[in-house]
């Protein structure tokens, strides 16, 4: 693949670009975007995302404006939230008009070096990111600052070949909280792709939750990723939920750098067509009594593909590690395929370390159950479906989230209409 | 024969490919309460399974007649609404689905199928929250995932707290009093009790006669070898207490 027109791309569009974005637009060009036998990319093809960078550098660039369509968009969205707290960003640009954040929350728009987060050489899509950005933003929250409600990060999208490269930094200063929710919008266009990453420190007794809804589209290109390293105390919650999408890469990578720090991490996908949806997630036990707790499920239907690798990494010394993971999936189809490997590497003693994966169809037991109670078949296969996603979900504390995330787990499966809501 | 409510002549039915139940004849009127006793591995529990449809339990002969219908015809979740309620052995766990959208779904089922209009939201919590009074059961269960983490006594409550509400013309229980302590039987053979009239029948799958103490059967049949070898009236069940199946099984053989 011939990579030189980045470079051609990168001089063009960013005459002032730093060390940083030559440093990863160099290891691009170096190490290329990695194949099947690169480990981390056995199974997903990363270079979808290279084809759609080349072909957005060659295409004219739209604006941030919210056109017609994309008005009304975020303004069903927001009937649906009521967000107190919203950064809008179009075409993978930021709109400031719609920018409203927490008291004690601020945003500077660049990002600074952080030693903790090197994108490596088969980090394609992370030096991506950092070599062309479109928007970069450090949010910052004060000591002691308790949000009264999530910030919503919206995107939108209405321009094929938009170069859609979010960068969202998070500092959390000792004992702050703030919840994230990241929308990714349906595309008004064809083949949208979007990328975001995102890194977060949070310092002593912070909490973050960060919970991204990802409905792009069947025929989006979505790559997303979260490097978080917590200290003391802090606890980190996760949803990474994914409805469709051509090619979706989530990355979720997270170190329990002191001890007491811990993470909940969800996950669901639901999948049909020819979609394909890869998770790698890595969990470090870097300190003493250390809690992951990891549930990811997915359903999948017609000739889709998911990819799982979780793997739980236990230092040496980080004795009174609760590590559990686990990933299920539903095959609803004989052509669907999944390919799940939880990993765990343990080099402390006096750890509690639970992973396991499942790949099946629904219990038959239950469905019976559900039928001998009057309720017929298809809306028990549907009842149970959902129910099995909803696990996932269902000790969300944010009303709103968990309830548009059950709404849009709902809508993924097909004639579902049993579904109650208020119950 | 008109008021016959459950026609059931010479079944046969397997469970992976072994025969269970060898042609079993039995006919319950509206009213009757009927207990079913036997040995282990007699076919008891493939009865109770067979009349409610479970897809695993093959019918390999015999007919069952449900108020002038064929029930073998019939999806399980049409028996359901034509009112056969199986009280499982080992009810499912199924957490993500709620307790009280299960039963209200499966009441709408029911009366939809009765033509009658689907319950209002209201009228449900009403209704639920006197049958739970019933049970002795806690109002927290109606919020939680049907049968998920219930103590196997709990289930069994749930079971017949379901009955209760759905209000099905035949009754059948798996084995609802086995795992449960005196307290919980109790309060399990009261729910049943203030079901019984004169036009609901009683199927009781049971192993031990200490449950037809509180629900006193109208008839006892003992089933062995998949047949049933011997019917009687409820001091059946205390002759087979005193003397065991042995005996029975002997004669049977003859």
């Amino acid at each position: 693949m011939n990579l030189a027109p980045l470079e051609q791309a990168l001089a063009m569009r960013f005459p002032d670009a730093g060390v940083r974005q030559r440093a990863a637009l160099d290891a691009l060009l170096t190490h290329g975007f990695p194949d099947r036998h690169v480990e981390r990319w056995k199974y997903t093809r990363s270079a979808p995302y290279a084809d759609y960078a080349l072909r957005a550098l060659a295409a004219q660039q739209p604006g941030n404006a919210l056109d017609n369509t994309l008005t009304e968009r975020l303004a069903q969205w927001q009937q649906q939230f009521a967000a107190s707290y919203i950064i809008v960003i179009v075409n993978g640009q930021m709109n400031t008009a719609h920018t409203c954040l927490p008291s004690g929350v601020t945003m500077t728009p660049a990002i600074a070096d952080r030693a903790a987060f090197k994108a490596t050489p088969d980090d394609a899509l992370a030096l991506l990111n950092d070599a062309l950005p479109t928007t970069q933003l450090t949010l910052s929250v004060a000591d002691n600052t308790k949000t009264d409600a999530p910030l919503h990060i919206v995107h939108l999208s209405h321009a094929q070949n938009a170069l859609a490269q979010v960068r969202i930094d998070v500092d959390l200063q000792p004992n702050s909280q703030l919840t994230i929710v990241e929308h990714i919008l349906p595309a008004d266009c064809k083949e949208p792709m979007h990328s975001t990453v995102a890194t977060a420190q949070l310092a002593q007794g912070a909490t973050l939750a960060w919970y991204r809804l990802q409905q792009a589209g069947g025929d989006a290109l979505v790559a997303t990723r979260l490097d978080a390293v917590l200290a003391n105390d802090a606890v980190l919650d996760t949803l990474t939920l994914d409805v469709g999408g051509k090619l979706v890469r989530n990355d979720l990578n997270v170190v329990l750098a002191e001890a007491g720090a811990s993470v909940n991490m969800r996950g669901v996908y639901l999948i049909n067509g020819q979609q394909h949806v890869d998770n790698h997630t890595h969990v470090d036990h870097a300190a003493k009594d250390t809690t992951s707790n990891e549930d990811y499920r997915g359903v999948l239907r017609d000739h889709s593909r998911a990819v799982f690798n979780g793997k739980v990494y236990v230092h040496e010394g980080a004795d009174g590690t609760d590590a559990a993971q686990s990933n299920k999936n539903l095959l609803l189809s004989d052509h669907a395929e999944i390919d799940t490997k939880p990993e765990l590497e343990i080099y402390a003693d006096d750890v509690k370390c639970a992973h396991g994966a499942t790949v099946g169809q629904l219990d038959d037991a239950s469905l019976f159950y559900l039928r001998s109670r009057g309720i017929d078949s298809d809306t028990a296969t549907q009842l149970l479906t959902f129910a099995f996603c909803r696990e996932v979900i269902r000790d969300i504390a944010d009303l709103p989230v968990k309830t548009a995330a059950e709404r849009l787990v709902a809508n993924e499966i097909p004639d579902f209409t049993a579904l109650d809501l208020a119950s | 024969m008109t008021n016959t409510m459950i026609e059931i002549k010479d079944l046969t039915a397997a469970v992976d490919g072994t025969d269970i139940l060898k042609g079993l004849s039995l006919s319950i009127k509206p009213g009757e309460v009927h207990a079913i006793m036997g040995p282990n591995g007699s076919g008891k529990s493939t009865l109770a399974n067979v009349l409610a449809g479970r897809p695993d339990y093959i019918v390999t002969g015999g007919s069952v007649t449900f108020n002038g219908v064929d029930l073998l015809g019939l999806e399980p979740e049409e028996r359901a609404r034509a009112g056969v309620f199986l009280a499982f052995q080992y009810p499912a766990e199924i957490p993500g689905v709620n307790n009280t959208y299960l039963l209200r779904a499966a009441l709408n089922a029911v009366r939809t199928a009765r033509g009658e209009a689907e319950i209002s939201a209201v009228d449900f919590m009403k209704l639920a929250r006197e049958k739970m009074k019933l049970m002795q059961m806690d109002a927290s269960f109606l919020n939680r995932g049907v049968n998920e983490g219930f103590s196997g006594g709990e289930k069994k409550r749930n079971e017949v707290f379901q009955m209760a509400v759905l209000e099905p013309t035949l009754c059948v229980l798996d084995e609802t009093d086995s795992g449960l302590d005196i307290d919980a039987l109790k309060i399990v053979a009261n729910g049943v009790n203030a079901l019984r009239d004169e036009a609901r029948s009683f199927l009781m799958v049971t192993h031990y006669q200490r449950l037809l103490d509180y629900i006193v059967p109208d008839y006892v049949h003992v089933l062995a070898g998949g047949r049933i070898i011997r019917s009687g009236d409820k001091s059946l069940a205390l002759e087979l207490e005193a003397r065991g199946y042995d005996w029975l099984l002997e004669e049977a053989a003859a």
